[in-house]
């Protein structure tokens, strides 16, 4: 159906980029980017759509435009403007990222000679023989694969892809067509003045009346065909232009804004009064549509629309989060703090070459001060995406990188006061720098995925959020600094770095044991708290679900640790080994599991995880095999019998630091 | 050996010594964590096999188990399972506190900590053996008060007057029903029947299918007015499961023994159940395999069921029941949302479900309902208190220690 909308609009076969291009005026840039709108199930500025989309379309935030021999570069609010007010410019950029060309071969498209990384809207589907009627046709097909659970190669997902990113395209594109001079109806009036005389109809006789033909228009007399051409134009707009909702509805209990469809649907069913309130907005929305060519009568209608959306929605007190938002989105995809703990990893690990002296203590400061400021722009941020949807600030797997990031920060700071070994300092800029990463890794590799959707009925309870969630977190975060901190003893022994200071590896373990049992209270009152908020909403405390035994497997193997240090059967070597094996066991349970495919807690934003977690268990692997090695150089027999294991003599119980 | 005096003899000592060593392995660390290790194991297993398996039987085969035997992939697995384990760390860890940890404020909070997980353990104890739970659908506007059962099946035999009218059904419960299996058979006696019931081939999941039907070879029961009766494998989904058997009605004076299959409907409580019909001794019973049902001491009818979703998108927002309790003539209004159960006389009703589909118009949808019953309802609540402030007592302990260390003290001026 939004196919068919797009085409309601005239074709401008050259594409008018070739022609030049005009940019938007800034200040019309920046009123457009902080007007609010319903997108995806939350009130959001305008430009947070435009980032999104632009996103998910071609995983950029940026589009490069040539134009008339010159080159623009066009930001996210900017290109989301064009496809709402200019669609001519809209279909010309080249909005749409595909990875494989054989895509745009498979839906036979113009392009299929040549071969780029991006496409425009006019160049994937201008073409006699409709490849967008193609890309529809192979779309159902593989979903329909998809839904039959048969494995899709790689060409069908990727067709899956391209039809999703049109699906978006399509949506935003066609919430403005109804009100667009162009893509009126083909008439002298436009959609609110064709509105206005029109006789009430519910949506049943609409269908009714276009299911029965323009035959049965009779009753209209010559102006019949031409009635029927109009309403069955009018019920494609009706049907396709939700994407977004522009405007807050009349009943202050409902929280669905109206948008050009419903705006349609509630002039079309009702009379008087109702229909002229739905009319108005239709005007609101047309004489901004209309002024595209002129900026300034444009920004002139653009802040009447603002205006008008931006009181009445204030009036419901819907627009606590905006500002806070506009704040969010100078830095979205959290660059800042993740350049700054780069560099303070940068300096931590310089300072290791100083050792203890002068410019060695130096350079660790200087990484606190680096990551102390990537920390408060962590946090900001977080504080920003908190107050944006009013919950606590981890509700899904992308947020827990954040989080763990800036507790693992925090956590290395604090060791390292009491420590001043540089060890937890090295780990705790490490944590942070990973996550930060790894976030940003996930997030381009699902560009799909919103990051701050809204929270689906069963999560709506701050107080579990904070309780629960944090605490499992902040375990999965003691859990992971001290399986780093185990990686410092066993790279240290293997590669014979001041093997002399015994103090020093025995001052590691104590801190590795240390922080195992900090990972384990949170780990353990986390889990038994996911218990208790599972046994409030579902009814059972346990259900052995993949979520649930990835915590449990972390508790398990963390008093594991604890009680076969207590029974002599692992010393220091060993306490390094399980305490890596933990780290490897919370990415398992933190996103592991949800790429199973299985259990109430797999969520999306898996894309890209396998990989990320064999390349670390890889790496791992290795560490292991150091420490195999480590423990044949520094005691050749006890590996013959295997008797550090199986040693049956009671042993003399090492008491942990 | 009543005098002190007396000097143990040989044998006693060697007993003696037995039981030293046994009781040394039960307190033992070693086998703390060896269990712990295990149960780690155990329980990435049954994460993995829930790729494959329903949740349902992954539970019973890996958690509720005294043994799994199991292959993962071609790896043929063997362990001791969930049940088992858990035992064993629950006398492990009885023991082991009452024997091991230092009796003075330095082993409090290991004391407290570990006094809290047996607790833990023992509510789910109490959960496996004594929690019955079941679902109870109710259109708005009806009132109700059976829940039924997820997996269990009872069979009913009501009693039918020459007016079509039922009376009071007998009923046989599912833990007499179950363990008859597809080999065996059961006979049951009432003085109420004027005959036996045999109930042979019980078959969890089933379908009853044609005997001219090729796929019919696959059953080795028998044919029953043409039908004979499939025993089939499980079902992925639990719930999805069909129960069937075939019975006898062997009446208890003159007359031919009866033969029937009787299978179950799959389908909530709107679901009009016809019984099977036998008429015996002058008189008529229906007969039917239902879902197990539970009775509530009060009555719950469904007022408004409300489903939100968010603005423009499929995702819900809010799943509210209004409801009013009706007990003893008395009514009171009662909101059952998600996360905010209603609590009463020990059962439990959430926000479970709805139905009949997701893209139903909204004035058809009705609400399902997860009944629960259980006795240790808030234990874990209450062992999670216990078990953060022993581990609070127990860190906050051991870091003044660490801190008031000479050698750290040492090496920190250093």
């Amino acid at each position: 159906m939004k196919s068919k909308l797009l085409s309601l609009l005239p074709i401008f076969l050259l594409t008018s980029l070739a022609m030049g291009y005009e940019p938007w005026p800034e200040d019309i840039v920046d009123q457009f980017a902080s007007t609010p709108v319903i997108h995806n199930g939350r009130i959001k500025p305008f430009q947070t759509v435009a980032t999104d989309s632009l996103f998910e379309l071609s995983g950029r935030t940026k589009l490069e435009v040539q134009a008339g021999g010159k080159d623009y570069k066009l930001t996210a609010t900017e290109w989301l403007m064009d496809v709402l007010f200019r669609p001519e410019y809209g279909r010309a950029h080249q909005s749409f990222g595909i990875d494989d060309h054989d895509v745009v071969v498979r839906i036979e498209s113009m392009m299929k000679q040549k071969k780029r990384d991006r496409y425009s809207y006019d160049e994937l589907f201008l073409e006699t023989g409709n490849p967008r009627r193609k890309l529809g046709e192979l779309a159902g097909i593989y979903q329909q694969k998809r839904q039959n659970e048969e494995k899709l190669d790689y060409l069908e997902e990727q067709v899956l892809l391209l039809a999703k990113r049109v699906s978006v395209y399509e949506g935003l594109a066609g919430t403005m067509v109804p009100v667009q001079p162009e893509g009126n109806l083909s008439l002298d009036t436009s959609l609110s003045e064709f509105l206005k005389d029109i006789p009430t109809l519910n949506m049943q006789q609409v269908e009714g009346m276009l299911r029965a033909g323009p035959e049965a228009m009779q009753a209209f007399g010559e102006q019949g065909a031409s009635f029927y051409r109009m309403l069955e134009r009018l019920y494609i707009m009706y049907r396709s232009s939700d994407g977004l909702l522009f405007f807050p509805p009349e009943d202050p209990e409902n929280h669905t804004w109206e948008s050009t469809s419903s705006l349609i649907e509630i002039a079309l069913t009702s009379e008087g009064e109702q229909r002229q309130w739905a009319i108005d907005r239709l005007v609101l929305l047309e004489n901004v549509a209309a002024s595209a060519g002129d900026f300034d009568a444009f920004k002139g209608a653009l802040m009447e629309y603002k205006t008008f959306v931006t009181n009445a929605a204030e009036k419901r007190g819907e627009l606590s989060g905006l500002d806070a938002e506009m704040a969010f989105n100078k830095d979205p995809f959290l660059m800042g703090p993740r350049i700054m703990f780069i560099f303070a990893f940068i300096l931590v690990a310089i300072s290791w070459a100083f050792a203890f002296s002068r410019p060695g203590k130096y350079l660790a400061w200087g990484s606190i001060a680096m990551g102390g400021i990537g920390f408060l722009l962590l946090a900001q941020a977080m504080y920003y995406r908190s107050v944006i949807r009013g919950w606590a600030p981890v509700t899904n797997l992308y947020e827990t990188f954040l989080f763990i990031a800036a507790g693992g920060f925090l956590f290395g700071v604090i060791f390292e006061y009491f420590t001043k070994k540089r060890i937890a300092l090295s780990v705790g800029v490490i944590l942070p720098m990973t996550c930060l990463l790894l976030a940003n890794l996930f997030r381009e590799a699902n560009p799909s995925e919103d990051t701050l959707p809204p929270l689906v009925a069963v999560l709506r309870s701050n107080f579990w959020l904070t309780t629960h969630v944090l605490t499992i977190t902040l375990g999965y975060c003691a859990g992971l600094v001290g399986a780093l901190v185990s990686h410092f003893w066993i790279v240290g022994q293997a590669l014979k770095i001041n093997l002399k200071e015994k103090q020093f590896y025995k001052f590691i373990t104590g801190m590795a044991y240390g922080i195992v049992l900090f990972s384990l209270l949170f780990s353990l009152v986390g889990t038994v708290l996911g218990g208790i908020w599972a046994n409030y909403s579902w009814g059972r405390f346990w259900g052995w679900d993949p979520k649930e035994n990835g915590a449990l497997m972390i508790v398990l193997w963390t008093l594991f640790i604890l009680h076969a240090r207590l029974g002599g059967m692992i010393k220091d070597l060993g306490l390094h080994v399980c305490t890596i094996l933990l780290g490897c066991i919370i990415t398992f349970s933190w996103f592991g599991v949800n790429a199973l495919g299985v259990g109430l807690h797999s969520y999306g934003f898996l894309g890209g995880v396998w990989r990320a977690l064999f390349i670390f268990w890889t790496i791992e692997l290795v560490v292991f095999g150091m420490a195999v090695w480590i423990k044949m150089r520094d005691n050749p027999e006890a590996l013959k019998g295997m008797q550090g294991l199986l040693d049956k003599g009671p042993k003399k119980a090492e008491k942990p630091e | 050996m009543d005098s002190p005096a007396a000097q143990p003899s040989q044998a006693d000592l060697a007993l003696h010594d037995y039981w030293k060593r046994l009781l040394k392995i039960i307190t033992s660390y070693r086998l703390a964590a060896v269990v712990l290790g295990l149960l780690t194991a155990l329980t990435l297993l049954g994460t993995l096999n829930q790729i494959d398996e329903s949740i349902y039987h992954t539970q019973k085969k890996y958690f509720e188990s005294f043994i799994v035997v199991d292959m993962v992939n071609w790896f043929p697995v063997v362990l001791p399972g969930g049940y088992l384990l858990m035992a064993i760390l629950f006398v492990n860890m009885l023991a082991g506190t009452l024997i091991k940890i230092r009796k003075n404020w330095k082993g409090l909070g290991l004391y407290i900590a570990h006094f809290g997980i047996l607790l833990l353990i023992v509510s789910a104890a109490v959960t496996k053996h004594f929690a019955k739970e079941g679902n109870m659908a109710l259109r708005p506007g009806m009132e109700g008060n059976e829940v039924l059962s997820f997996h269990d099946w009872q069979m009913d035999i009501i009693p039918v007057d020459e007016n079509g009218k039922a009376s009071e059904a007998l009923v046989i419960p599912f833990k007499d029903l179950k363990d008859i299996g597809w080999e065996g058979e059961r006979t049951f006696t009432s003085k109420d029947l004027p005959f036996d019931l045999v109930v042979k081939r019980f078959a969890m999941n089933s379908q009853p299918i044609p005997a001219s039907a090729p796929i019919a070879e696959q059953s080795d029961g028998e044919v029953v007015d043409g039908f004979k009766l499939l025993n089939k494998p499980m079902e992925k989904e639990a719930e999805r499961n069909v129960a069937g058997a075939y019975v006898e009605f062997v009446p208890k004076g003159e007359g031919e023994k009866q033969e029937a299959i009787i299978f179950a409907h799959l389908g909530g409580n709107f679901i009009k159940r016809t019984p099977y019909p036998v008429e015996m001794g002058g008189k008529t019973y229906g007969v039917q395999l239902s879902r197990e049902r539970m009775e509530v001491p009060f009555t719950l009818r469904v007022d408004e069921f409300i489903f939100d979703k968010y603005a423009g998108v499929a995702t819900a927002k809010n799943y509210q029941s209004n409801v009013t309790k009706i007990e003893d003539g008395e009514e009171e209004s009662v909101i059952i949302k998600m996360n905010e159960p209603l609590r009463h006389r020990g059962f439990t009703f959430f926000q479970a479900s709805f139905g009949p589909s997701a893209d139903s118009p909204p004035e058809e949808l009705y609400p399902v309902f997860q009944v629960v019953r259980n006795p240790s309802d808030h234990w874990p609540q209450i062992s999670m208190w216990i078990v953060m402030a022993g581990l609070l007592f127990h860190l906050v302990l051991k870091l003044l220690q660490y801190l008031n260390k000479p050698s750290r003290k040492a090496t920190a001026t250093a």
